[in-house]
């Protein structure tokens, strides 16, 4: 369950511990004393070089998370937990990634349709506060209808938040799905899990919601591995040629099945070289413009 | 061509011929001969006995894991590294099984609780025989897997090899486990992992193939929990007299808040095996279980992103107990 903004007639309760006030990049001492957490409990320090810090609820005591952000933030109820990444080798970048779990409902067992009429309005909040839909590079540029469509068949695409699926559409996407946003410098990864034993349409499922948010530069260096994530500013362009070059393909391929291509899509800036075009995609770009179905 | 019929000829005469045509049930008789030969010793001429050390089992077990995921295993492909995620994991996993046997043999819980290491054995061991085997299927006949004969559907404990079907069903707790997994019935859940392992094969875009990776460890990690540990341990009245510490204990052996540590290392002490926090209903509860898991996972794919060099590290050095030795007294 989401709230767009602070719920000022629970506002004592914030305060207690069953609110977390978290931020992107926010730094340990920070995230310590503003939660009023006692220093080194609920730490994971992993000898690999990753800092987790955690927090835990009870399934019949759920949490609250704020995410804050003057603009951007919201709040998530029903929280389970929340796992914020720090990487001790780079301790200016403070924690800049966060995972939270959480349930739509304060109990176990939701209706399948109401979870969908109750994810697809929390979905719908963040865009009314000004998330935007994000879509990978490699991925094609669809939008309403279509974007579940192929999301369904594709198994990993992330749809357009604003399209709400049928109850059908809905039952189709399988175990877990995610959609993708992105704000000025944070991104984020909205997903559902379900328990597939529970899975009649007209009966009660049980759902765990998942949230990541993550910096840009977070972002940007998961498109790279090894050595090369240091230095994505250098290897950005060509690794965003090739995913693009990937996209410009499977559009022209589903243009040829009767999907629409929306390319009004808006990329964020997250290199200063943005946006890339690939070498060589004129023909596929072409293709697109001429081919592409009115709306 | 396949046939139906079992094989019959004998290696009995020197230099004798025999053409024998493969079948599912031939190659899936094979791949079980893998999993139970890598928890064997050889003791004399094609004899083989099965170690007995829980702890030892666990180590070879977390060895294989390690070996598949880094594609030295049997049949492995250097250049599809990646593509067994959930393997690395499970790896790590393992190792904490045989860290946890570890421990509890050195101090009295051993002794007053003795069905958590059994818990703990059956659950390993019966999970490593069904994911060990598929991948090794898989590693060696892709083109017979999920198409050709199309054998990863045709699995089935009761129409292995005779000789191979005896051994299975001599392993240690063989008649409930077998009965428990469906005979390895494969799962929606296992078809799908082997369904993103081919996509992982052909994905050459880092971001997307990390993307299959975290859905192939979830769709494995599901598999285990629902269609072996729940069937398995869970649901098993043997194990229900366990109290909520002990359960847990074993449930969250995945969980890296409290175990896994990722490091070829056992870090286990009994001051954190002796004051776990409450688990807030895992066995009962669908919610939390899922929150546990997706919890490890997260963890997990965080560190093999960003940690990548460090966790390959741990996974080779694990990789190398492929021969660990049984003990000469067995607790």
């Amino acid at each position: 369950m989401f709230l767009g903004c602070e719920d000022k007639k629970n506002k004592e309760s914030y305060m207690s511990s069953l609110t977390l006030r978290i931020h992107v990049g926010i730094i340990p001492e920070d995230y310590h004393s503003q939660n009023q957490l006692d220093v080194g409990s609920n730490i994971d320090k992993q000898p690999a070089g990753l800092t987790f810090y955690e927090q835990n609820w009870e399934s019949n005591q759920k949490g609250t998370v704020i995410i804050n952000d003057a603009n951007y933030g919201f709040t998530i109820k029903y929280v389970l937990s929340s796992t914020g990444t720090e990487d001790v080798d780079y301790p200016e970048k403070g924690i800049d990634y966060f995972s939270i779990n959480s349930s739509l409902v304060s109990d176990e067992f939701v209706s399948h349709d109401e979870a969908r009429v109750l994810f697809m309005q929390t979905l719908h909040e963040l865009l009314t506060i000004g998330w935007n839909p994000y879509i990978e590079y490699f991925s094609p540029r669809l939008a309403g209808q279509q974007s579940i469509r192929y999301a369904i068949e594709d198994g990993t695409y992330e749809p357009d938040p604003s399209y709400v699926p049928t109850l059908d559409e809905w039952m189709r996407l399988g175990a877990d799905h995610s959609w993708m946003f992105h704000v000025e410098d944070v991104f984020m990864i909205v997903s559902f899990r379900r328990n597939p034993q529970f899975m009649e349409s007209e009966g009660k499922g049980v759902y765990l919601i998942n949230y990541k948010l993550f910096s840009r530069e977070a972002h940007a260096q998961e498109h790279f591995s090894g050595e090369t994530r240091d230095k994505w500013q250098a290897h950005w362009v060509d690794e965003i040629k090739i995913s693009k070059s990937h996209r410009y393909q499977k559009e022209v391929e589903l243009i040829k099945q009767g999907y629409r291509i929306n390319t009004e899509y808006v990329e964020p800036k997250i290199h200063p070289d943005d946006p890339v075009e690939p070498d060589n995609a004129r023909d596929l770009t072409e293709f697109i413009q001429r081919n592409n179905p009115k709306q | 061509m396949p046939i139906e019929q079992p094989i019959t000829a004998k290696n009995d005469q020197h230099n004798k011929t025999e053409i024998i045509a493969c079948n599912c049930d031939l190659l899936w008789s094979l791949a079980h001969q893998f999993t139970y030969l890598r928890l064997s010793d050889k003791v004399g001429e094609n004899d083989y006995k099965l170690v007995d050390l829980f702890e030892a089992r666990a180590k070879r077990i977390a060895a294989t894991y390690a070996r598949f995921y880094l594609e030295i295993e049997d049949g492995g492909t250097l250049e599809k590294q990646g593509r067994y995620y959930w393997m690395a994991l499970g790896a790590f996993a393992s190792k904490t099984v045989a860290c946890l046997l570890q421990s509890w043999q050195l101090n009295a819980m051993y002794i007053a609780f003795k069905t958590i290491p059994r818990g703990l054995g059956q659950g390993n061991l019966w999970l490593f025989t069904d994911i060990a085997a598929s991948h090794w299927f898989y590693n060696h006949y892709p083109e017979n897997f999920r198409k050709g004969m199309m054998c990863e559907r045709k699995r089935d404990a009761n129409t292995l090899e005779e000789p191979v079907k005896k051994i299975t069903y001599d392993l240690p707790w063989a008649a409930a486990s077998i009965g428990a997994l469906k005979q390895f019935k494969p799962s929606q859940d296992i078809l799908k992992s082997f369904e993103l392992i081919e996509k992982i094969e052909s994905q050459q875009i880092g971001r997307a193939r990390r993307k299959l990776q975290l859905a192939q460890l979830m769709a494995v990690a599901d598999h285990e929990q629902r269609a072996v540990l729940q069937p398995l341990i869970y649901e098993n009245p043997d194990f229900a007299g366990w109290a909520s510490l002990q359960r847990s204990k074993w449930i969250n052996w995945m969980s890296p808040t409290y175990q896994l540590t990722f490091t070829y290392k056992c870090e286990i002490d009994d001051a954190e095996l002796k004051s776990l926090a409450p688990d807030d209903m895992i066995v009962e509860n669908f919610e939390s279980r899922m929150n546990w898991i997706g919890k490890a996972a997260d963890k997990f794919h965080r560190l093999m992103i960003q940690k990548e060099t460090y966790m390959h590290l741990q996974l080779r050095v694990m990789s190398s107990w492929v021969d660990t030795p049984d003990a000469a007294l067995v607790y």
